[in-house]
């Protein structure tokens, strides 16, 4: 009898612990989500806008290479002894398609457009009759983004800035990985005219939905696109277009909503104290990621001026009455008592921190109305007849940022060249200095240098003009035409 | 026809399960020659096949075929011994030591005979780790093992090795070993923990045949350790007590004194603008900066352990106590362990036991191998000798004139500690089930790693990284890590033998669990006094604290089964197969089967090689098997997951990873043939394996159009080859009473060959920072342009083109070629033991040569552009005017880091331990009560032959980023005593 017990008792025994393996193997995460439970409301639709906003703080779009590179690759900044030289290929025009920054520049710029995609091809699944103004709000604020995101890529990656142009433009990317296969995911090059197309056919789309939302988007803050943010980016993207009325009535849009600041005010837009002037300020803060804005120009906590601003450039400042002299550099400027700099020494604060903080990190300003002004300015002076609208444009920029400022009275070339001169200095670290160039004289000659930097002039001729497709691109995908010369 | 009629009457036979051959009984008692304690486990066997096991207290009564003359005793750990059967009991005595076929070898599921193994099992014995005076274990396997490369990459105090078996054979999935202790996994690296002395001994398999039984794990080879049982009989006491130092190497690459680095400075432009009263002044100051951050290095050891029992119940039990100060100030070890080990016998076929083991340690650290400029370990090179620790004026830090951190000062405000509990246990039951068949058992063993980590980080505001922090006034790191891996493992064995065949078949059933959770917060503004986790400041505005949490958790479940057929003792063939399930693969691909095949032939067991005297014991073996590997990747790496990204307060989904349904394990088919020899009288043991393994299926980055917004899709695809020799010798070269020395050699010879990558990788290959992967050339190959040296004429460095011809201008797209690999393809050690009456010495070097490396940390201080900082003297040979003959380019030349420049040669020769011991004889220990008393002498790392510049040339991927913690040089001296 017992050793009959025992028998059965082992036999249940094996038995039970030879059980289930599918059960055992069945694991989901807990700290993550799926696509069961990513996106399935219309407010998950609406938080993931954090995804798409949060992605342009990577160095590839606006924590550097959109922000600070323009500048750096440009005669708008000198590099100094304390820089440890990271940057030198794109600052000296010496890269190729294996470039770090380049590549993590195409990168960057699609990651932030697959996720608008996400949004774009599939909120329609949740969305009704009651929720319709809601959805437009969170449509049209990616459409502009992706529409947005793409135009820097053509400023970069683009051969040609003409509007109609057949030259290799890059390609724009309407599907998100949710709709195909990844690996079998092979595009070619659009030509300029198609992105310009593409561009303003999500703007106005954008703005149509802007116009019929359900709450305001930026009650106080400007830190996402609305109708006015979305008339900002196609103002720009009209000027680079050329297409001077559309640049016009958009930056008009734009100043009449947000006045220019006084002088008082305006060295409190640089510490976020103020969002005076702000059409789309991207939110950095130490609390989402302690990025440094500027950090690889001056570094506040390491005490690092790697770059210092251009003294020539400088020199044409009115430094006691020009309020903009003093918003964007100090004199021999440190955060430590080592290393001691000279006061020749411009060391760049324009994005030393929030408040009194030194330590870089603060909001991108993306699109402002100084820049809206300077825009309708060079858009007009373009216009027959409206040159002096244009003039008066000018005027007035400088008359809220010179003290004591009288007008000059300028036309023709001298007009173009003196609004020129003053976005130099009104968007000086604004990432505009290389695109700005390109668009016109197609030339950068930084006179005299001396170590670390190792070239004085990137010629017309030059093919690093246009980025190259990185090479991890091409070597995924081989119809990914390289552009030119590479 | 005949034959058929027999072939069928051996079937019948087989099948009957009748055993046909008449028994007598033999008995007897088998006891340690020294302290006469009875041995239990003692296997008996009788014309060539095992009979029965003895007793706890080491007696036995086995049955034997009438015929027998004689009966053969064999035991892991003592010699062999042939015994006449008289017909009465024998009392028998069994010497520590010996080598033979006989000895028992554990795979974790199996205890098998030498004689019995196809494969290629590596077997490290206690005494061999006992003492070594490193905090982990890894470490201690260094050159123990033909095929084990294990390379110590630094010498903090309970740093991990970096262990590969038989070659690399991943690029993205992991090449750590699979670790097993007493049959529960536990985790690669954190071995800081465990007591190596618990350790009775560790097996390293390597074929299929062997590693083929873990199945998806077991591609990278398996490390099998077997903690210590106790024996039934007197209760034995062993206490040992070691302290020793330790020192900091001498550093091979020099830097400049102030003399020197002032004199550089003003013949290159005097960067700071020195006036003449100031360099004078500064010359005068000489900081030696790895002084001022390095000490004498202490080790204290002790540990006291019982062991003991009756017939019915045995235990093992130890405590100890580990405490190692690093030879850089504020770092070491402290580790307290404990560990009981009991098995009862309830009956004669039914047992269960116990095995737990709890350790505690505390790990203070400093950040290593990296070229970062808050690492104290850079900053003594990089600091200048004219700079000061502390400012005499002010009594504070000094500030560099550079911008570069004080040394002292990163080192006295940052803390970096690890607090860790790990507790291992594991219970077991093991039933003969001979009511239900005979030769039937059951056994189940259940066991849990458990490991608590509590990580603190601390920056004060008075550090440069605490200034770097959020809100500028320093930052506490506070992370926890929880980490249990469930194993269950249940079998049903079964064992027959009838006439000369012997059959054994196992089914198993496994499951293993491993659940991973982490919580960590950091906290910012440590603006008073106090400057840990209480001084932080809550609820500003400007210093915002940041909350971290995971949780994730894998399984695999899996069925197998192993069998194994012996003829006559003689012919060995055993195969296994298992069945895996795992949670992280895709619904495509979650299981897959693993199998093995194996066959050995002992040799000398043959009628016609009677006649060769001189070879006692001659074995053939090969298997071949298919094995897998699945760590490495994320626990739900087959997913398409969203994770929480954050913009102005909002939280929203976002897209992290692609999916891959068809994602599954890495695949790696053996092979190994095996010949090994014992000769001479036992005086001679060879041993020759030759394997070629390919790793199938690896996991590899599939480029993606960037347009996806992702750049690689983790893919199966991908093969790599290792293949490569085996050598062993063990020698007694001298035998007699008084005096013995014994020699034992390994070597290994490892061919490591990229054979297939994905299709969207360029011919190129991969480029991972200064090394490729490129099919038909080794992983980790160095990809550099070849330095050529400077042109007299301009200071200019001169290249050399693919084509031949040098050039001035520097082209890394073009002119990159392959220059050896970073991995070595030979290495091994050699050990020489000498006895002279009580007196003991052990002389153990460990070598490997063919690869290499390449020494960023020399790059690093020989940058003319890094000029505000300190820079090694030979840069004072710097090209400065034409005609000058140098290796060194003029100084304004960007210095160009992907070059042959940097590449040295990683081959060295360590003394990596030498024992001299003494012990007590019999006699005088008697007069003390106690059994033994052994003195010991202890050197490790006294000395290394290499022509690596830098502190230390072993390096665990042949690259030395910078920040080198080099391996200690250690002298103890200890003390043994067993009463």
């Amino acid at each position: 009898m017992k050793k009959l017990i025992l028998k059965y008792f082992f036999a249940g025994l094996v038995l039970s612990s030879m059980s289930g393996c599918e059960k055992n193997i069945t694991i989901n995460p807990t700290h993550s989500l799926t696509l069961e439970n990513a996106l399935l409301t219309m407010t998950n639709y609406q938080t993931s806008l954090s995804t798409v906003y949060s992605n342009m703080r990577s160095d590839g779009y606006y924590g550097r290479n959109l922000s600070v590179i323009p500048d750096m690759n440009t005669d708008n900044l000198v590099q100094t002894g304390e820089s440890l030289v990271n940057f030198l290929e794109i600052t000296d025009w010496l890269y190729t398609s294996q470039n770090g920054t380049v590549s993590e520049t195409w990168l960057a710029c699609y990651s932030i457009i697959n996720n608008a995609n996400i949004i774009i091809n599939n909120i329609d699944k949740v969305t009704n009759a009651t929720n319709q103004r809601q959805a437009n709000r969170i449509k049209g604020q990616v459409l502009a983004i992706r529409a947005m995101v793409h135009f820097d890529l053509l400023r970069y990656f683009g051969e040609s800035y003409d509007r109609n142009s057949a030259a290799l433009g890059v390609f724009y990317k309407k599907t998100s990985v949710l709709e195909e296969a990844p690996s079998s995911t092979k595009p070619a090059r659009q030509s300029v005219k198609q992105n310009y197309d593409d561009i303003f056919a999500d703007i106005s789309a954008a703005k149509i939905l802007l116009g019929n939302v359900d709450v305001t988007i930026n009650p106080t803050t400007k830190l996402r696109i609305d109708l006015v943010g979305a008339s900002a980016i196609n103002a720009r993207v009209a000027l680079y277009a050329k297409d001077w009325p559309a640049a016009i009535s958009n930056a008009t849009t734009v100043i009449n909503a947000l006045p220019l600041a006084t002088r008082a005010v305006y060295p409190a837009i640089w510490n976020d104290q103020s969002n005076a002037e702000s059409a789309f300020t991207v939110f950095f803060a130490p609390g989402e990621g302690v990025i440094r804005l500027a950090g690889d120009v001056f570094s506040g906590p390491g005490n690092r001026s790697q770059q210092e601003a251009n003294p020539t450039l400088f020199a044409t400042f009115d430094e006691v009455n020009d309020i903009r002299f003093s918003t964007s550099v100090r004199r021999g400027y440190g955060t430590l008592a080592n290393p001691v700099r000279p006061t020749s020494r411009l060391v760049v604060t324009k994005h030393l921190g929030k408040g009194t903080a030194t330590d870089g990190v603060v909001n991108w300003k993306a699109f402002r109305t100084g820049e809206m002004y300077l825009i309708r300015a060079e858009a007009l002076a373009n216009t027959s007849g409206q040159e002096s609208n244009g003039l008066a444009d000018l005027n007035n920029l400088r008359a809220a940022r010179i003290n004591g400022y009288t007008p000059v009275v300028l036309s023709g070339a001298t007009l173009l060249s003196a609004i020129a001169d003053e976005r130099r200095k009104e968007l000086f670290m604004e990432g505009h200095r290389w695109f700005d160039l390109r668009r016109t004289t197609n030339t950068i000659n930084r006179g005299t240098i001396s170590a670390p930097t190792t070239q004085a002039v990137l010629a017309s001729s030059r093919r690093e003009w246009v980025w190259p497709i990185p090479q991890g691109e091409r070597d995924a995908n081989s119809n990914m035409q390289q552009s030119a010369g590479y | 026809m005949r034959r058929k009629i027999y072939m069928l009457a051996f079937m019948c036979t087989m099948f009957s399960l009748q055993l046909l051959a008449q028994n007598k009984a033999v008995s007897g008692k088998v006891s340690d020659a020294k302290d006469g304690n009875g041995i239990s486990g003692v296997t008996i066997s009788a014309s060539g096949r095992a009979v029965g096991v003895s007793n706890q207290d080491g007696s036995f009564n086995v049955q034997v075929p009438t015929n027998a003359k004689s009966i053969r005793l064999s035991f892991v750990g003592y010699q062999d011994i042939n015994v006449t059967i008289t017909g009465s009991p024998l009392n028998l005595k069994m010497e520590v030591g010996g080598v033979d076929l006989s000895e028992v070898v554990v795979t974790g599921y199996q205890a098998l005979q030498k004689r019995q193994v196809t494969g290629s099992i590596a077997t490290v014995k206690a005494e061999t780790i006992k003492n070594t005076p490193i905090g982990s274990f890894d470490q201690i396997l260094q050159g123990q093992a033909a095929g084990a490369l294990i390379r110590a990459n630094s010498g903090q105090p309970g740093a991990a090795a970096n262990v590969t078996i038989r070659g690399v054979g991943s690029v993205n999935g992991t090449t750590q070993p699979l670790y097993i202790i007493d049959g529960v996994q536990i985790s690669a690296q954190n071995f800081s923990s465990l007591n190596p002395n618990d350790f009775e001994s560790v097996s390293i398999l390597k074929d299929a045949s062997t590693t083929s039984q873990y199945g998806s794990r077991g591609a990278n080879g398996v490390i099998v350790i077997t903690t210590k049982k106790g024996k039934s009989g007197k209760t034995v006491f062993e206490y040992n007590g070691q302290y020793g130092e330790s020192k900091f190497p001498i550093n091979k690459l020099e830097i400049m004194n102030s003399v020197e680095k002032i004199d550089y400075e003003l013949a290159n432009g005097n960067p700071f603008g020195w006036s003449t009263a100031q360099a004078d002044s500064l010359k005068n100051v000489n900081t030696n900066w790895q002084d001022e951050l390095t000490r004498t290095g202490l080790t204290r050891n002790q540990q006291l352990s019982a062991s003991g029992g009756n017939e019915k119940t045995i235990f093992y039990t130890s405590l100890s106590v580990f405490d190692q100060t690093g030879t850089v100030k504020r770092t070491g070890l402290e580790r307290y362990s404990a560990r009981l080990n009991v098995e009862h016998n309830v009956s004669k076929n039914l047992k269960f036991g116990l095995n737990t083991y709890g350790g505690w340690s505390d790990f203070q650290n400093t950040t290593e191998a990296n070229s970062g400029i808050a690492s104290p370990l850079n900053a003594i090179r990089w600091g200048n000798p004219y700079e000061r620790p502390i400012d005499p004026n002010t009594n504070r830090y000094q500030l560099f004139a550079s911008g570069q951190p004080n040394p002292t000062q990163e080192m006295n405000e940052t803390t970096r500690q690890i607090k860790e509990m790990k507790l291992i246990g594991n219970g077991y039951l093991e039933a003969k089930l001979p009511f239900i068949l005979e030769g039937l058992s059951f056994r189940t063993n259940w066991g849990v790693d458990y490991e608590n980590w509590d990580q603190s980080l601390l920056f004060t505001r008075f550090s440069v990284a605490g200034q770097n922090a959020l809100g500028g006034n320093g930052r506490f790191d506070k992370d926890t890590r929880i980490l249990s891996r469930f194993t269950g493992t249940t079998s049903l064995n079964y064992t027959k033998t009838i006439g000369d065949h012997e059959f054994s078949v196992g089914a198993y059933n496994e499951w293993v669990n491993r659940r991973l959770q982490t919580f960590g917060f950091s906290g910012y503004g440590l603006t008073g006094n106090l400057q840990n986790g209480a001084g932080v400041t809550n609820g500003s505005a400007t210093f915002i604290p940041a909350v971290r949490e995971n949780r994730t958790e894998n399984a695999i479940s899996s069925l197998f089964g192993i069998g194994s057929y012996a003829f006559k003792n003689r012919y060995f063939v055993n195969g296994s197969y298992r069945y895996d399930g795992s949670s992280r693969f895709g619904a495509n691909n979650r299981y897959a089967d693993f199998f093995s095949v194996g066959a050995g032939w002992v040799i000398s067991d043959e009628n016609f090689f009677k006649s060769v005297n001189f070879i006692e014991n001659l074995k053939l073996t090969a298997s071949y098997g298919k094995v897998g590997n699945q760590e490495g990747i994320g626990d739900f790496a087959s997913r398409e997951l969203f994770v929480n990204r954050t913009y102005s307060g909002v939280a929203g989904p976002g897209l992290s990873q692609l999916p891959n349904q068809n994602l599954t394990w890495e695949e790696r088919a053996k092979f190994n043939v095996g010949l090994n020899a014992v000769a001479l009288k036992g005086r001679v043991t060879v041993g020759v394996d030759y394997y070629d393994d390919i790793t199938n299926l690896l996991f590899l980055n599939s480029q993606l159009s960037r347009t996806t917004g992702f750049t690689s899709l983790n893919t199966n695809i991908g093969k790599v080859q290792n293949k490569g020799w085996e050598f062993t010798l063990i020698t007694d070269n001298f035998k007699s009473k008084n005096f013995n020395w014994t020699t034992s050699v390994n070597f290994t010879i490892n061919r490591n060959k990229l054979l297939q990558l994905t299709p969207t990788t360029p011919a190129t290959g991969i480029i991972v920072g200064t090394t490729v992967q490129r099919v038909g050339y080794p992983l980790n190959s160095n990809f550099l342009v070849k330095h050529e040296g400077v042109n007299p004429t301009n200071g200019n460095a001169i290249y050399k083109k693919p084509d031949g011809t040098t050039t001035e201008i520097y082209n890394d797209a073009a002119d990159r070629q392959i220059f050896g690999t970073r991995d070595a393809p030979y290495f091994g050690g050699v050990t020489n033991k000498f006895n002279y009456k009580g007196i003991d010495l052990s002389v153990f070097f460990t070598y490997s040569f063919g690869n290499e490396v390449y020494n960023n940390d020399r790059a690093n201080v020989e940058d003319p552009s890094y000029l505000w900082d300190n820079l090694t003297k030979s840069v004072m040979t710097e090209w400065r005017k034409p005609g000058d003959i140098t290796n060194i380019p003029r100084a304004p030349q960007l210095m160009r880091r992907n070059t042959t420049r940097f590449m040295e040669d990683g081959s060295f020769l360590r003394l990596r331990n030498v024992q001299l011991g003494y012990e007590l004889p019999g006699s005088i220990s008697k007069k003390l009560k106690v059994s033994t008393v052994r003195f010991f002498i202890l050197g490790e790392n006294l000395w290394t032959g290499s022509k690596f510049l830098g502190a230390d040339p072993e390096l665990a991927t042949g690259l030395l980023s910078g920040a080198q913690y080099p391996a200690l040089r250690t002298l103890t001296g200890g003390l043994t005593i067993r009463f």
